[in-house]
């Protein structure tokens, strides 16, 4: 793999996880955790959004890691037409400035609540699309690894448990830290939905790698590829995962005894967060063409 | 779209001496890595020790490929600058004055046909000596081949000469991009089994 | 510039004349609709790049590939910015274009290549440490000459040495410019032979009493059958367009056959099927093919009555009547072993059922060609190799008609005239001369060698060499057998008390210099060359880019020393490199080419060469078949012979036999050595480089990087895979250097192309792969020729 490549793993995993936490965050929104005792609350609340902008702008900076020639960026938008690369750079940019503009009406508390929401409700709707074009731009026709309804379901569920281990654990920590209590629910609620999205995930990567033994030409050259050298890797990834299964079960439980176990959270999240981008960088590795 | 040139390569000759490569890299002054023009080994099988004797069950051929100019190319559709363009004669080339280097063409491609700059940050590849054919030369590649198993001509000429085959392993099929080229396949062809192991020489394409 | 106008000049009427391409003038004319239309064709391909000052067709350096190709070189500023090849219109198989190969258009890095040597420079280390200093040309020649006075007034002249050496080999470069000098100064010692074929040019005049034996190409077409034995046109070239030629006598139906121990590219490009064979064991797949042709009366009985001795007893020379005949060796009616392909089997692991087989077809398909690569005779007993080959062309009636092939060394041009360095070496007041193979031993042990050593033209020499004078010669330490040996003699200064070398580049001889002189290349001076053993073709190599830094031509080079020894006059006759060209063009007016153009006109036509369309391709022994009897062979006989008196009278019949026998190899896969080292290796030709030069080319390395090639049923043993390092060594040496699996070689063989840069490290481990670290400096029995591909290995993962 080469190191621009690997450039792609984070700029992918980063952004995709900045979607999730938008997502998570209108969840929590919705839910009206925002609004209980507001005004302590928007610390948090402020501080998330301010991660999750965090987030997109550094995924932003390294995605030009993987560009030969910066100079001539701008021209990235002229093949709207035919180009999911164009496509991507497009609604990369509108889910970004749909992002901040909410950040920035939100922090500073200007304009309605419902024209807020309509903001936020508008970001994490472009994020949803970026995921889905940013997945297009993978299914070229001559990459069987890439080229199916694995890569966007694998993208979408990177966005929610990358995106949602970090909310969680981000939500966890200023909870924390700020020691507001009471806000076991919505902590109950994400650490079942992440739970169920790692299992999903685990259980959907493994069928793909079946499938790819299984393919034609091509697939099987990736699936060789997977076989002869990221064994080591792939064991690594699966272990994270189920670590991190592990201890969002016994976070759940401890809640429902009254225990807030937030290191289990940390480190549940670190798990996944680090699983996914070792998935996404066997996602890059095992790429193979048919052609040559 | 008023012409499309291309190739003919009679695999079935072409010994894999990589004189084109060579005339490529010297008319274009290419880089070491950066081959718009290489030949692929194809070489698969084994050995049985029947009686005194090791017998073979070995095929081996070459195929000389450099980009294919496609009728639908992939890195033209794919390109996000539209610095990867076909212009009047079905040449396919790179603006390099557009180009971002963000090799999505090279992944796009299934001839592996775009090939990265790495001094200059973008992408480069075979324009079909479009100079030399303005001049009614031959592209270097094809005036260099000792074995006279490449020619270089307009398709519609090319398939009335040699038929239409264009794709032999290790090339995908066809149908998505058109590639314009014609490809008469050496005899073991038909015999390999079509997995990317069977290119014996990786580590000089 | 001059040459702008020049190569603008073809267009200009008066020099259409010259546009001596028979090709189209004459049967082909009516093809392109008249010379008018052709001319303009030339026009159309001939206008200058505008990017260009010049433009300039003239030869490929083409060191000593077996091609003699045309290039197009374009220039600006003095540089050379791009080569092409040649363009001439009219590609037929009568005159066909001299396209270069992938060496010939990579040049431009070794042109340019920054290890270039610039400048003379003396040794400062230990000899053969690598070790120089700058100096000055004067320094440089003046220890030069007063060197070669010292050795000659304490030793004599016959203990210098001009050795051999193919990195240059266009007159005014190469190796024979030093044998003139030194022939003017009372002469040196001489050497015969070559180290590329050493036992067809001595066995195949045993057989045939010439070495002419070979058709011209264009009749390859008549040919129905076609066995490569042991020969790779597409990798060692033989002859510009010799790969071109097989490919249409297959499209003119022949029937293609390889049998190698590898699949070369020659059996994947024109092999209709390849049949792989250990390697020194050809003799004995031949000697069942003969048996099988007997057996089942397959052998043409009038042609081997009529043209040939010592097939049978009925037909024995006089006085060896009662000896063993070539049918009695073959049904083994004395040794009582009948040569069987049962028996052949076991030896050359080539199937029983394929070698009856290859015989059939081989005998019954007239006409066929048994074309011998000259692999099969750098081998311990390449001599029966050889005549074997010869006798199975005789017994099926192929020798001397169209279609057919006599096999042997193959020469078109030898009676005809002077060819390849016809560059004056004058006389050699010394007469004596060794086996080209044998120089180190005249290193060690001169004053003890006979004619049991090869000596000719003296009863025994009269020292040991003593100084080296070595130009444009990787063969002291590269290309010569076991390498190690070598370096060991040559770094005693006690030994050779002087070694100068002109060179282009630090090769590995060039680092044992005592003296280390920077020689120019082919494009910056003149040159000249014919075609290559086949192609009756005169090109011009016309000074192109200036000699760069301080670098001269080797003639320049020993004009000044020759001016140091006082014989510059004599040396030089007045003339200058390009002034040397017109001299021997008109050498070739007198004899072999009356129609080339005199240098001036030559030069200024700028097509760079000069060819004749060969429409009735010669034919060898085709008088001799027409009538034995009016043309007798130059033979004791007069006949073929298939059983030779002279062979006879050698008295050596277990290693020169009078009939050509299998002998098992002093190292084979059947002795006792095959316990520690089971792999034989054959050193191939590789497209990467010609012999060891290109072999810092990054282009062709980039495109044939250097491996030791492996069968996976051998890898497999050894825990190799595809881009390991492989440990290859034998009692002689070590090297370590990357593997490739292929089952295009066949198991029990490796392969380890020759002419990599030895590169030892620090314990003396070669690190590049130059397959010399292994070989053997046992020579042949009797050519006294190399053997070099004769030896056993073990490789292990490194």
């Amino acid at each position: 793999m080469r190191g621009t490549e690997l450039a792609l793993v984070f700029f992918t995993v980063i952004i995709q996880a900045a979607v999730g936490m938008t997502f998570f965050f209108g969840i929590a929104g919705s839910s009206a955790v925002w609004k209980n005792s507001l005004a302590a609350n928007k610390i948090v609340s402020d501080k998330i959004l301010y991660l999750i902008c965090a987030l997109f702008t550094l995924g932003l900076i390294i995605s030009f890691l993987h560009l030969g020639n910066v100079k001539n960026a701008f021209y990235a938008f002229n093949n709207l037409k035919t180009s999911w690369l164009s496509r991507e750079i497009l609604f990369a940019s509108m889910y970004g400035a749909f992002l901040f503009l909410f950040t920035f009406i939100y922090a500073k508390n200007l304009l309605s609540i419902p024209l807020q929401n309509i903001m936020l409700i508008l970001s994490a709707a472009a994020g949803i699309v970026l995921v889905f074009v940013m997945a297009r731009v993978y299914m070229i026709e001559f990459v069987p690894a890439w080229n199916s309804m694995f890569t966007p379901l694998n993208f979408y569920l990177t966005s929610f448990i990358a995106g949602g281990a970090v909310f969680i654990a981000a939500f966890s920590f200023l909870l924390n830290k700020y020691g507001m209590q009471g806000e076991q629910n919505i902590l109950k609620i994400m650490s079942a939905a992440l739970f169920l999205l790692i299992l999903a995930g685990l259980i959907i990567w493994l069928l793909q790698i079946l499938f790819l033994s299984n393919g034609g030409r091509g697939a099987v050259d990736s699936y060789n590829l997977f076989i002869q050298h990221n064994i080591l890797l792939a064991s690594v990834r699966i272990i994270l995962l189920i670590a991190a299964l592990i201890l969002l079960a016994s976070f759940y439980m401890g809640l429902k005894k009254g225990i807030v176990s937030v290191n289990y959270i940390y480190i549940a999240s670190a798990a996944a967060v680090i699983a996914e981008l070792a998935g996404r960088y066997i996602f890059y590795f095992i790429f193979a063409k048919i052609g040559v | 779209m008023s012409k499309q040139y291309g190739f003919y390569v009679d695999s079935s000759y072409c010994s894999g001496c990589k004189t084109c490569q060579a005339a490529c890299i010297d008319k274009n002054n290419l880089d070491r890595g950066v081959l718009w023009r290489r030949v692929y080994e194809v070489n698969e099988g084994g050995w049985k020790k029947v009686g005194n004797a090791w017998v073979p069950n070995v095929i081996a051929y070459n195929v000389s490929l450099s980009c294919n100019h496609c009728e639908n190319p992939l890195c033209v559709k794919n390109c996000p600058t539209t610095a990867m363009h076909k212009d009047s004669r079905g040449i396919v080339t790179v603006d390099e004055n557009k180009c971002i280097g963000c090799r999505y063409c090279e992944w796009s491609c299934p001839y592996g046909a775009p090939k990265y700059n790495e001094k200059k940050g973008v992408m480069s590849k075979c324009n079909l000596c479009a100079d030399f054919i303005e001049e009614g030369k031959d592209p270097a590649c094809v005036a260099a081949c000792p074995m006279r198993v490449l020619e270089f001509g307009e398709m519609d000429a090319l398939k009335k000469k040699y038929g239409s085959v264009n794709e032999v392993f290790p090339l995908p099929p066809g149908g998505i991009t058109k590639p314009s080229v014609v490809i008469k396949p050496h005899k073991s062809e038909a015999d390999v089994k079509s997995i990317s192991a069977a290119i014996n020489n990786r580590e000089e394409v | 510039m001059e040459r702008e106008k020049e190569d603008k000049g073809i267009i200009t009427g008066s020099r259409r004349d010259f546009l001596k391409w028979g090709a189209f003038v004459g049967c082909a004319a009516a093809m392109f609709g008249g010379v008018a239309e052709a001319v303009k064709a030339v026009e159309d391909k001939t206008k200058p790049y505008i990017f260009a000052d010049k433009v300039i067709r003239t030869g490929c350096p083409a060191h000593n590939c077996g091609g003699r190709c045309l290039l197009k070189v374009s220039v600006k500023e003095g540089k050379i910015i791009r080569i092409e090849t040649d363009d001439r219109p009219g590609d037929s198989i009568e005159d066909p274009q001299l396209r270069a190969c992938v060496r010939g258009r990579s040049y431009r890095n070794r042109q340019y290549h920054p290890d270039r040597l610039k400048y003379p420079m003396k040794r400062v280390g230990k000899r053969g440490e690598g070790k120089f200093e700058r100096i000055s040309w004067e320094e440089a020649i003046n220890k030069v000459a007063s060197e070669i006075t010292r050795v000659k007034n304490k030793y004599g002249n016959s203990a210098l040495y001009v050795p051999y050496g193919t990195g240059s080999y266009n007159q005014v470069n190469g190796r024979q410019t030093a044998n003139r000098l030194l022939n003017m100064i009372g002469g040196s010692l001489g050497f015969y032979n070559s180290y590329s074929w050493a036992c067809t040019n001595i066995a195949t005049p045993y057989v045939y009493g010439t070495k002419v034996s070979g058709n011209q190409r264009q009749d390859w077409v008549n040919s129905k059958y076609i066995i490569m034995w042991s020969w790779n046109p597409c990798e060692m070239r033989d002859g510009t367009n010799s790969e071109y030629y097989l490919k249409k006598a297959k499209e003119n139906g022949a029937k293609i056959i390889c049998i190698d121990p590898r699949m070369t590219l020659s059996a994947v490009a024109l092999a209709d099927e390849w049949i792989p064979i250990r390697p020194g064991t050809d003799t004995a797949m031949m000697s069942a093919m003969a048996y099988v042709m007997i057996k089942e009366n397959l052998y043409d009985s009038d042609f081997v009555k009529k043209y040939t001795v010592g097939f049978d007893s009925s037909l024995m020379p006089g006085g060896c009547e009662k000896e063993e005949s070539y049918k009695d060796y073959i049904l083994g009616t004395r040794d009582g072993i009948p040569k069987t392909p049962e028996w052949a089997e076991a030896i050359t692991s080539v199937p029983k059922e394929t070698i009856a087989r290859i015989a059939r077809e081989y005998a019954t398909a007239k006409p066929a060609m048994l074309y011998q690569g000259y692999g099969i005779q750098r081998r311990a007993y390449g001599e029966t190799a050889v005549i074997a080959g010869c006798v199975l062309a005789s017994i099926t009636g192929n020798v001397g008609i169209p279609g057919g092939w006599a096999g042997g060394i193959a020469l078109q041009a030898d009676d005809g005239g002077p060819f390849w360095n016809i560059f004056p070496e004058g006389d050699n007041p010394v007469n004596a001369k060794i086996p080209v193979f044998l120089w180190s031993e005249a290193v060690l042990r001169g004053k003890e060698m006979t004619a049991a050593d090869g000596v000719i033209g003296a009863e025994k020499l009269d020292n040991n060499i003593k100084l080296i004078y070595a130009v444009a010669s990787n063969a002291l330490i590269n290309q010569h057998a076991n390498t190690n040996r070598s370096a060991k003699i040559l770094s005693d200064e006690s030994l050779v008390e002087f070694i100068v070398v002109h060179e282009q580049f630090m090769t590995p001889t060039a680092k044992f210099a005592d003296i280390l002189l920077p020689a120019c290349t082919q494009f910056e001076t003149w040159g000249l060359e014919d075609g290559w053993k086949y192609g009756d073709e005169v090109i011009l190599m016309p000074q192109v880019v200036d000699a760069p830094y301080e670098t001269k031509s080797d003639f320049a080079i020993c004009s000044l020393v020759a001016e140091k020894l006082g014989v510059k006059e004599k040396y030089t006759e007045g003339r200058n490199e390009k002034e040397w060209i017109a001299y021997l063009i008109e050498e070739y007016r007198k004899t072999r080419f009356p129609d080339v153009p005199a240098l001036k006109e030559f030069e200024e036509s700028n097509i760079g060469v000069y060819s004749t369309p060969i429409t009735k391709p010669h034919i060898a022994f085709a008088d001799f078949r027409k009538d034995p009897v009016k043309h007798k062979l130059n033979t004791p006989s007069g006949k073929i012979e298939i059983f030779s008196r002279q062979l006879f009278e050698k008295n050596n019949p277990k290693e020169i036999p009078p009939v050509p026998k299998y002998i098992q190899e002093w190292e084979s896969p059947f002795g006792k050595e095959a316990d520690k080292y089971p792999l034989q290796v054959i050193g191939n030709h590789y497209l990467e480089r010609v012999h060891s030069t290109h072999d810092n080319n990054a282009i062709t390395n980039e495109a044939f990087p250097q491996r030791v090639f492996l069968n996976p049923v051998d890898a497999v043993k050894r825990g190799l895979k595809t881009g390991d390092k492989a440990k290859v060594y034998n009692d002689r040496g070590i090297m370590i250097i990357p593997c490739r699996v292929t089952s295009r070689i066949m198991p029990g063989v490796i392969s380890i192309p020759q002419g990599a840069w030895w590169t030892p490290d620090e314990n003396g481990i070669d690190r590049r792969g130059n397959v010399n670290v292994l070989t053997s400096e046992r020579w042949t029995p009797l050519a006294f020729g190399t053997a070099q591909h004769t030896i056993m290995v073990q490789v292990e993962k490194a």
